[in-house]
């Protein structure tokens, strides 16, 4: 039986229509854009990921030749034998264990900046990110504020 | 994203850790030679050691001694397994 136009009836098939439309086109849409969204975040964090792996690499490999270059193994023999008892070479070796420690704090540091820079350029954690709106309409949790009359 | 947030909370990795071992080596190391600056007037060398005026100075020294060999032996494992992860 057709329904008249305006009717309660004619009300509750215009919701239907309305609710199957939303249903079919707008949800599978919102789910798509969803999912490519995840993607260029997969790999996005994939890119960063690998260039900081780089930067650790190179980061290690400067720390073996600084290292190398402080050569801490005499001032780590002196420790050991009976050359500490000489000033000098008490001397010399603090000076090599000074710098052994100066560099390898250096690396730490930089081993730090890399891990905090990863950070800053994946974002903040998903748990903390702001809601997207959604793509029909404002967000109905945040009204529009309202701003004060000027009265005087 | 956050994931890699929370796996940096974790345990350091094992090139931060050796660092950190190695660190603590060469500072153990720094800490003895200070030690023996301290009482250089009552050192001597005998029977191919070094031999303390002061009890309790020749006490620390042994302790400071052996720390830093247990701190050799904890760079070289954490070495060995650095080597094996590649």
């Amino acid at each position: 039986m057709p329904h008249r136009e305006g009717s309660p009836a004619a009300g509750a098939r215009d919701f239907r229509v309305a609710a199957c439309f939303l249903l079919l086109g707008v949800a599978p849409s919102v789910f798509l854009a969803q999912a490519q969204e995840r993607n260029r975040d997969t790999e996005k964090m994939q890119a960063i990921v690998a260039a900081s792996a780089e930067q650790y690499k190179k980061a290690d490999r400067d720390y073996v030749e600084n290292i190398k270059a402080a050569n801490p193994n005499t001032a780590v023999v002196v420790v050991v034998t009976e050359d500490i008892a000489d000033a000098a070479t008490r001397r010399a070796a603090r000076a090599t264990l000074t710098s052994a420690i100066k560099v390898t704090d250096e690396a730490l540091k930089r081993r730090e900046h890399i891990l905090e820079g990863t950070i800053v350029r994946s974002g903040p954690p998903r748990s903390t990110r702001r809601p997207r709106k959604p793509p029909w309409g404002p967000c109905a949790s945040s009204p529009p504020v309202r701003r004060r009359s000027r009265s005087s | 994203m956050g994931a890699l947030r929370e796996q940096s909370a974790g345990s350091p990795p094992l090139a931060v850790q050796l660092m950190k071992a190695m660190r603590a080596y060469f500072a153990k190391g720094l800490e003895i030679l200070a030690h023996v600056d301290r009482h250089a007037a009552g050192v001597t060398i005998r029977e191919g050691g070094l031999k303390f005026a002061d009890k309790a100075a020749a006490t620390r020294f042994d302790k400071m001694q052996s720390e830093f060999l247990a701190l050799y032996d904890e760079m070289q494992r954490l070495s060995k397994e650095a080597k094996k992860a590649g």
